[in-house]
């Protein structure tokens, strides 16, 4: 088995971190192959390196990582995945709870045609709703591409749109490969899904894994520093952004239509949200044009054609 | 800035004080350089209620209207008249304006102050009037009194009851603003009086309960309105004399800020036309609303007294506008008869034309009034102004200076104070007095300054109610332009992202027609298209025509059911028609019955009278008889005592005779014995001698035949002689016979005697047994018919007669 570096970009919150912390050590302990666990510090306040002796004290396996300045989700994974020792990365949220053995399956499913691995994440730890079976969906000049919890194959592996970051393994030479996260999407949200979108187009799968299991407890910290709105709008923008950047030529007409008809109505019927969001997407407008130029690879249409393909067999990792 | 201003109505729907001013000062607004939009109020009829227009008026602001149809049932919907602050919230969510001046809450209501203040917009209030310490809004009561105790308990109850009073009169036109009790029916005047000044429960004629209600209701509805008004952030007062009486409104921070009026058109015409230089007579004139509490009223009247006192030497022109036509008629026909004109409603466009052909005018309101516009509009037309020594208006003209004061209703003064202007040089001397107005842009000046100052406040606060200030510096940007969103026009959103669509299209290289997209948009979603308003309030517009048409339902199946009720009550009425169609029938045939019973009764009557006539005859006649009776009982109980007597004696007689009679019968039956028994004695001696005799009769026969051969051979008669001759001496069988047939004899003559003498006692006895009884039976007989007849008479009943 070969040693995975977890890296958590942290906020700050000391007693969620420090229970993913416990979860994640003892599969280090069972494993005992020499994994490591990389915390990254984001506060930009150096807030967790002031409860470093607490946190972390003589263990083993385990490091603090302090940015001077907050960076974001992305950023901080960034950071941690350099400074990983191990090319096997699970970048992982800081109020997720993993189980024993969930990091042997996700490895083994790791193939070279592989980018990156999910476990099936638990919502709140309930089985029958999993967030991270995601798939694409291309309807009316929109390509979905969100989590939507619910119930997941329970066995073997199988082709998903993406991971999310804040629960997935990949193999960071591939991760620097594609580019890592793209800052279109700063500061939070749909970075995991271009990234792993990119990997699709450049070839490389991204597979749901029913056998590793992790618990997704929505306490993360941007929820303390925005309100539902905002993180909805971030949702909202980061889909346009990945929409024109991903969209194929021969869809952009019609989810060009699909956007005005969202403006008239948003106009019309006083919800202002629609505008909002369309208004924080246009700001990124030059930036994402950029980006649709430099991605000729397989177009979304194929992409999406490849995950409605056949899943991949968990014996071939 | 985006800056919203509130009003109650707007030109041209409505053109009094508050209203003319706000447009005044969304131009001025506007012309400062700030984005400009009003609230306001519309009575078009093709709007569905609650209904919002919005229009850019040439002035450059917006001005979108709330269709109001449906008007307050009570005190506490006239205070929030229900859904508009919901729409006002839903505009202020479209429009983000950085700050909302309200000018006036009336009719709109003071759930908008909420709205804004839910929102976190800054709210300047400018006072215009009372409300905020008065429904009334004037301080006036019902019947036009100046409220004599502001801070009073339960003085704002008094007036609720006291235009409870009002809505009972009829025929007296617009009395929202009240009547004087002069013009009241004199109960109502009464009553009214007794509301407002006395006891509304006594003399108001409230029940107790009412009057509870209604000082209940009122306290509840001015603590509303006090939590309302400390939303306000800002309260501006336009006369200190408003300051002071609204310091006790809830309005935390009140400043003194003069009204600004757009004056340039007047100024000039101050310049064109001094006054008083013309040469003729006085040119009086009143402009403005045509209100009973305006006094123009008064200003006739003093008309009317100095033109008796100068004839001829002034005019009077009345300019203005009421709603209240039957006072406008009333004012109109006062006006003709002091020999004033009547000049009815002006534009404010044609005010100098008005102005012009005046040299002062007159202000003679009789409320405490504020900072009447009209006074700075002739002021700023270098018109001198009269105006009553009341309230706020002091503080609008400098007496001898600008203008002159006088005591208000007192069209006496009124009409001296004019006539000392009918020196043209004392009219000029006051319009040199006149200081420059204070115009609109510098007023809006004035505002904007306020405003900023609020805004900026504001604008911290938002920082700090959503920590953008600390925020994670990856979020804080996109925070911050996520808040600046939030808080844009939505109109102003949706043009930048129809203009973001259209350089999305263009950046994605997309068809000419698709990139052209946006333009084909923008013109057809133009500010102030009506197909995009139309669209817009479509939603609301159907939601109405939904709530009206389920209220027509819910009025529809009301009416079906008072119609069903009503069938059913008909039914049932016909049924009690019926019924008692029947019930008058038997009534009828009863009151036949009756009637006949009546008559039967009377006839009755009638025949008991006569019966009873004859009753008291036969009573009389039975009285007689009863009397006759009672002689006849005396004589029959003198006759029985006599016979009672006569039997008693006879009874002794009788029993002597019994007696005697029974020794001598004792005798005789013992002497009967004896003889029965010697009789029998005898019969058995006679037996055996009849045995004998039959033996010797044999004996004899034979020896008779022998005897009877010799006698009939002697002769017979010798034989029988010696028998008699002889018993003795010949004791034989015809001796014995012969005494025998004696005895018998003897016997049977007693035993006749015997009978007789018993049947001669009998018969004495009997007879006058006999006459006793049947006297006493004829004497039981009648006496039993007259008890009858008595009887009858004392029971009433008909009685048979015997």
């Amino acid at each position: 088995m070969k040693p995975v570096s977890v890296v958590i970009p942290a906020l700050g919150d000391v007693p969620l971190l420090r229970r993913a912390m416990k979860s994640l050590l003892l599969e280090f302990e069972l494993r005992d192959v020499g994994d490591e666990l990389v915390v990254v510090d984001d506060t930009g306040t150096g807030a967790l390196e002031r409860e470093r002796a607490a946190l972390i004290g003589e263990r083993e396996g385990v490091r603090l990582i302090t940015r001077e300045v907050n960076g974001g989700f992305a950023k901080a994974l960034t950071t941690g995945i350099e400074a990983a020792r191990h090319d096997l990365v699970f970048s992982m949220n800081s109020d997720v709870v993993v189980r024993t053995g969930f990091l042997a399956p996700l490895s083994r499913a790791l193939a070279d045609d592989v980018f990156a691995v999910a476990p099936a994440a638990l919502l709140g730890g309930d089985a029958e709703t999993v967030e991270s079976y995601n798939r694409a969906r291309l309807a009316n000049g929109l390509l979905d591409v969100r989590s939507s919890p619910g119930p997941a194959p329970t066995e073997g592996c199988h082709p998903v749109a993406f991971a999310v970051g804040g629960t997935m393994l990949f193999d960071r030479r591939r991760f620097a490969e594609l580019g890592g996260f793209d800052p279109l999407f700063e500061p939070f949200y749909f970075e995991d899904v271009d990234l792993c979108w990119r990997a699709w187009r450049a070839g490389l799968r991204t597979l749901f894994c029913a056998d590793a299991i992790v618990e997704h407890h929505h306490k993360g910290t941007i929820g303390r520093y925005l309100s539902e709105g905002r993180r909805r709008a971030a949702v909202e923008r980061g889909e346009l952004l990945f929409n024109w950047k991903h969209l194929a030529e021969d869809d952009l007409a019609e989810h060009l239509a699909l956007l005005y008809r969202r403006t008239l109505d948003g106009y019309l019927t006083d919800r202002r949200d629609d505008l909002v969001w369309l208004s924080l997407a246009l700001a990124k407008l030059d930036e994402v044009t950029d980006r649709r130029k430099g991605a000729r690879e397989r177009s979304t249409r194929d992409v999406l054609a490849l995950e409605d393909g056949p899943g991949l067999d968990a014996d071939r990792g | 800035m985006r800056i919203c201003l509130v009003a109650h109505g707007f030109p041209p729907e409505e053109r009094t004080g508050v209203e003319t001013y706000t447009a005044a000062l969304a131009a001025a607004l506007v012309r400062a350089g700030h984005p400009v939009e009003v609230f306001s109020t519309t009575r078009a009829e093709e709007l569905g209620h609650l209904a919002l227009r919005r229009e850019v008026r040439t002035d450059g602001y917006g001005l979108t209207s709330v269709a109001l149809h449906e008007f307050p049932q009570n005190p506490a919907e006239a205070l929030d008249p229900p859904g508009v602050a919901a729409r006002f919230g839903e505009w202020l969510d479209r429009e983000r304006p950085d700050v909302v001046h309200f000018q006036h809450v009336i009719k709109l209501g003071l759930g908008l102050i909420e709205e804004a203040h839910a929102r976190a917009i800054p709210i300047v209030y400018t006072v215009h009037d009372f409300y905020p310490v008065c429904h009334r809004y004037t301080l006036l009561r019902p019947d036009l009194s100046i409220c004599p105790e502001p801070d009073g308990e339960d003085v704002c109850a008094r007036c609720d009851l006291g235009a409870a009073v009002l809505n009972a009169v009829p025929d007296i036109g617009d009395y929202q603003m009240g009547v004087p009790r002069a013009d009241l029916p004199k109960p109502f005047a009464a009553r009214l009086a007794g509301v407002l000044d006395g006891d509304p429960v006594a003399e108001g004629g409230f029940h107790e309960n009412d009057w509870d209600k209604a000082k209940a209701d009122r306290a509840a509805l001015d603590a509303r309105r006090a939590e309302v008004y400390a939303l306000v952030d800002l309260a501006l007062v336009p006369s200190r004399f408003m300051g002071d009486q609204v310091a006790r409104s809830g309005l935390e921070r009140i400043e003194y800020l003069p009204y600004g009026i757009p004056s340039s058109d007047l100024v000039e015409l101050a310049e064109r036309a001094p006054v008083a230089e013309h040469g003729g007579p006085l040119r009086i004139g009143y402009i403005g609303g045509l209100s009973k509490h305006k006094g123009i009223d008064v200003l006739l009247d003093a008309f009317g007294l100095l033109m008796r006192a100068h004839p001829a030497e002034a005019t009077l022109t009345v300019h203005g506008y009421s709603s209240d036509k039957p006072y406008v008629q009333q004012l109109a026909r006062r006006a003709a008869e002091v020999g004033a004109r009547w000049a009815g409603p002006y534009e404010r466009p044609d005010l100098p034309e008005v102005l012009a052909e005046l040299d002062v005018v007159v202000v003679p309101s009789t409320w405490y009034e504020n900072a009447p516009i009209a006074i700075r509009e002739a002021l700023a037309a270098g018109r001198p102004v009269v105006t009553s020594r009341l309230g706020a208006l002091s503080e609008s003209v400098a007496h001898d200076r600008d203008g002159l004061l006088f005591e208000p209703g007192d069209a006496q003064d009124l009409a001296q104070t004019l006539a000392t202007l009918l020196d043209p040089a004392e009219v000029r001397r006051l319009a040199a007095g006149i200081e420059p107005v204070i115009t609109m842009d510098t007023n809006a000046d004035s505002l904007v300054g306020r405003y900023q100052a609020l805004v900026d406040a504001n604008d911290e606060r938002v920082v700090e109610l959503e920590r953008l200030d600390a925020l994670p510096a990856s979020l804080a940007d996109f925070a911050q332009a996520t808040s600046n969103l939030e808080r844009a026009p939505l109109r102003e959103l949706f043009e930048h992202v129809v203009g973001g669509l259209g350089r999305l299209g263009r950046a994605l290289e997309l068809p000419e027609a698709a990139r052209r997209a946006d333009r084909l948009v923008l013109r057809a979603f133009a500010d102030g298209d009506e197909a995009q308003r139309s669209l817009r309030d479509a939603r609301h517009e159907v939601s109405w025509l939904r709530r009206s048409l389920a209220g027509l339902e819910e009025s529809r199946r009301s009416h079906a059911e008072y119609v069903q009720w009503s069938e059913t009550t008909l039914a049932d009425r016909d049924a009690t028609i019926q019924s008692l169609r029947a019930e008058l029938e038997d009534a009828r045939a009863g009151r036949t019955a009756l009637e006949e019973r009546a008559e039967w009764l009377e006839s009755g009557a009638k025949a008991h009278e006569t019966a009873r006539q004859a009753l008291e005859r036969d009573k009389a006649s039975l009285e007689e008889e009863a009397e006759w009776l009672r002689g006849v009982r005396a004589d029959l109980e003198a006759e029985r005592d006599w016979l009672k007597g006569e039997v008693e004696a006879r009874d002794a007689h009788l029993g002597g005779l019994l007696g005697e009679h029974q020794t001598e019968l004792e005798e005789l039956r013992n002497a009967r014995r004896q003889a029965e028994e010697a009789l029998a004695d005898a019969r058995a001696e006679i037996l055996a001698v009849q045995e004998r005799i039959e033996a010797k009769r044999a004996k004899r026969l034979a020896a008779e035949r022998a005897w009877a051969e010799l006698v009939a051979k002697l002769a017979g008669p010798l034989v029988a002689d010696s028998i008699e001759a002889d018993p003795e001496q010949e004791a034989g069988p015809g001796r014995v016979a012969e005494q025998v047939l004696a005895a018998q004899a003897q016997l049977t003559v007693l035993l006749d005697e015997l009978r007789w003498r018993t049947a001669e006692m009998q018969a004495a006895g009997h007879d006058a047994a006999t006459l006793i009884a049947r006297h006493l039976a004829g004497y039981a007989f009648r006496r039993s018919a007259l008890r009858g007849r008595i009887d009858g008479w004392s029971t009433g009943r008909p009685e048979e007669r015997p």
